[in-house]
């Protein structure tokens, strides 16, 4: 092989390398800025999913602490009730539409809604007639709400979270600055075989191309590494802050259904009691570890304390005195003491869930314009080599 | 260009690559896997009841009912009005014996005149008492602990219990017997072969059942308030119990009824005591004695019990013999 055929094939060499390095670092790139894009739809559907479920337990917290007032239950109650179901009822839509892989699921749960509904009317009815079956259907509907329902909505608050740590690993990332880092080694040896063949020591195509590569090598390690760190401080800090906020909620939420539950026993409710104490300890736990709101551990301290009166004033053989206290409006009352902190926790959830998915959203325009920049560098490499190679060409013509 | 060929290669090898390692949709979020059928209680054969001559005969009162102002010093009467209420052990869903009234929040029944009738005894008010609601597993120790004066929750008397706590003499005959749709034709347990019958998870109720009627598919809730729950919802065709807690039932549902049937058990209720408290149960009973004469223990069942069972036939006879 004569010289001039070695410098056509390394010219066509260098423009691979250029070109392979542009396409694969934009297609990383360009998948590292798709799997942020659903990395947010993933966090977006597992608000919703737990959203649904906050509500879904409010509204039977609603129903059950309603139930104690007798026949006729208050109707600010009632629309809280209707509010919660009929908000559960859109965001369920809302979900199947936006995740077709939860549609399944999610029908499984609408099925299991809307006869948890049919049975609280019929709850309802039959309380109305002084029927003491109605608090059977109550408890009937509660208990198939948390035995059938509640796993359902497990399940899909599981399957969305991996899904959303899935994608918020972006390791591949990586394998950008090592194919860049290879190609440059390529276009040294290409440029070390010139000088030695050539009284030009220095192929200024080719030692600009190189030196793109290099730029593009320390450029896509360093993009990785920030994106890398980006999305793991995401991921501990407001993805892992939405979660603990939402299992609080939820908690606080099965907590207070059970409270209610008791009273509604009398006498014969220490299983609901035991399912209140192990909620109420979750909460505990998880509101600590919130340690931006130092005031909900104290607003959920000061809800067990109010329970802890209810108990006492029903262990004592006072259970009017008891539901006065569950079920009043006064400022000590059950339902204001618990409602302050539900209502501070689901702003301070609000408030989270917006953090992350916005950091994950300012996250993606960097990377796309690196995808963009990487396809350009690469091609830019690929055009410098050939152009070098095509100098010391032209001296044979 | 020469290099077109492998470029097009090189660079459809990449695409490929990359993109296999994306997928573009998820497995689906699976479903929990169905729960377990609850199995219907084959409950275990009981432990062998013990027998005793006669359970019904608890102790005789001594003379007439003393007067709340004559009470006899240092009995157990005596200190109940000191501290100013009867303390009773009784239940809050037992419809029309013992079972909170959704509208007005009182519990009222049965049992819970009964236990207005001791009060007015001790107190000359019949509303003088605290109720304490309690399962029908914490009867016994209630008494035990001394937590309750008194139990009235449609309790049997046998002789298993009598050797842990005293009973008054009997103040209301039931039996076991079936509740049916209305318009179905069986009117015994032996007619329901091949039916689902429901009675609570664990009672005695549930033992008969599987024992007089083996050929019935036995489903079991946790209350009786629940098996009148699948009823409604035509998952049970019958429901099977005591005759007073049956007619509670059918008193909720135009539906449901109890059909014309001799019981097929014997259930003699009986006021339960600590053991103790002899003077309290002669006390009782002759309490018991003068509402079967006066007419006051018919009025009582007339109130409650008429419309589900028909008029008060006559009060148990109060047996005695006990010392």
């Amino acid at each position: 092989m004569d010289t001039p055929q070695r410098l056509r094939l390394l010219s066509l060499a260098v423009v691979v390398v250029g070109v392979v390095v542009a396409l694969v670092g934009g297609l990383i790139f360009s998948y590292l800025a798709f799997s942020l894009s659903r990395a947010k739809a993933d966090t977006a559907q597992l608000i919703r999913i737990q959203k649904i479920q906050s509500n879904l337990l409010s509204a039977d917290a609603t129903a059950t602490n309603a139930f104690l007032v007798g026949g006729l239950e208050p109707p600010a109650q009632r629309a809280v009730y209707d509010e919660a179901l009929s908000s559960t009822s859109s965001l369920i839509v809302e979900a199947a539409q936006a995740q077709p892989a939860d549609a399944a699921a999610l029908s499984a749960l609408n099925q299991q809604v809307v006869s948890y509904a049919a049975t609280i009317e019929q709850a309802r009815a039959n309380n109305r007639q002084g029927l003491p079956v109605g608090a059977q259907y109550l408890r009937n509907a509660s208990a198939d709400l948390r035995s059938t329902a509640l796993p359902i909505l497990d399940n899909l608050v599981s399957s969305n979270a991996a899904r959303a740590a899935e994608e918020m690993d972006v390791r591949v990332g990586y394998v950008f600055p090592v194919i860049s880092l290879l190609a440059l080694a390529g276009v040294i040896v290409g440029q070390l075989w010139l000088a030695r063949r050539f009284k030009r020591k220095i192929n200024v195509g080719m030692l600009a191309s190189a030196a793109v590569l290099l730029i593009l090598t320390v450029g896509g390690l360093i993009a990785a590494q920030q994106l890398g760190s980006t999305l793991s401080s995401i991921a501990n800090g407001s993805f892992a802050a939405v979660n603990t906020a939402a299992d609080a909620r939820i908690d606080a939420n099965n907590a207070k259904s059970n409270e209610s539950l008791t009273l509604i026993a009398r006498g014969s409710g220490q299983a609901f009691e035991d399912a209140w104490k192990s909620s109420a300890d979750s909460v505990a736990g998880n509101v600590q570890r919130l340690g931006e709101r130092p005031e909900l551990v104290t607003q959920w301290q000061a809800y067990t304390d109010v329970h802890g009166k209810i108990r006492e004033l029903d262990d004592g053989g006072k259970w009017d005195s008891a539901v006065d206290l569950a079920t009043g409006s006064a400022p000590d009352s059950s339902n204001t003491v618990f409602g302050t902190f539900d209502q501070n926790l689901a702003g301070y959830l609000d408030e989270v869930s917006q953090d992350a998915s916005s950091s994950l959203a300012n996250a993606q325009p960097a990377i796309v314009v690196g995808a963009i920049l990487i396809l350009l560098g690469g091609l830019a490499a690929a055009f410098l080599g050939r152009w070098g190679i095509a100098a010391r060409l032209k001296e044979y013509r | 260009m020469r290099w077109r060929t492998p470029m097009l290669a090189v660079a459809t090898f990449a695409s490929v690559t990359v993109l296999s390692a994306c997928t573009f949709s998820y497995t689906p979020t699976p479903l929990p896997s169905e729960p377990a059928n609850p199995q219907p209680t084959t409950s275990s054969s009981p432990a062998k009841p013990s027998t005793c001559a006669n359970p019904l005969a608890s102790y005789e009162p001594r003379g007439t009912l003393p007067t709340p102002e004559s009470l006899p010093g240092g009995s157990t009467m005596a200190k109940i009005q000191k501290r100013g209420r009867l303390v009773a052990g009784v239940s809050a869903d037992t419809y029309l014996l013992g079972s909170r009234n959704p509208l007005t929040g009182e519990v009222e029944g049965f049992d819970i005149d009964m236990v207005k009738a001791v009060a007015r005894a001790i107190f000359g008010d019949p509303d003088r008492y605290q109720l304490k609601v309690i399962t029908a597993a914490q009867r016994i120790p209630a008494l035990e602990k001394g937590d309750v004066d008194i139990v009235a929750r449609n309790m049997t008397i046998n002789c298993d219990r009598w050797k842990q706590i005293a009973f008054s003499t009997e103040y209301y005959r039931s039996g076991q017997k079936i509740l049916v749709r209305k318009g179905s034709k069986a009117n015994s347990i032996t007619d329901l072969a091949g039916q689902k019958v429901c009675a609570p998870r664990g009672t005695s109720s549930m033992d008969n059942l599987i024992k007089k009627a083996p050929e019935a598919i036995p489903v079991a809730a946790d209350n009786h308030t629940g098996c009148l729950a699948l009823f409604q919802q035509g998952q049970v065709a019958a429901i099977t119990g005591d005759d007073t807690v049956l007619a509670g039932l059918a008193a909720q549902d135009p539906y449901a009824v109890v059909p014309d049937q001799k019981a097929f058990t014997e259930e003699p209720y009986g006021l339960g005591f600590n053991e103790k408290d002899v003077d309290f149960v002669r006390f009782v009973n002759a309490r018991l004695d003068e509402m079967r004469g006066d007419g006051e223990w018919t009025r009582i069942y007339n109130r409650w019990l008429k419309d589900a069972l028909g008029p008060a036939p006559n009060p148990p006879r109060a047996v005695y013999g006990r010392t």
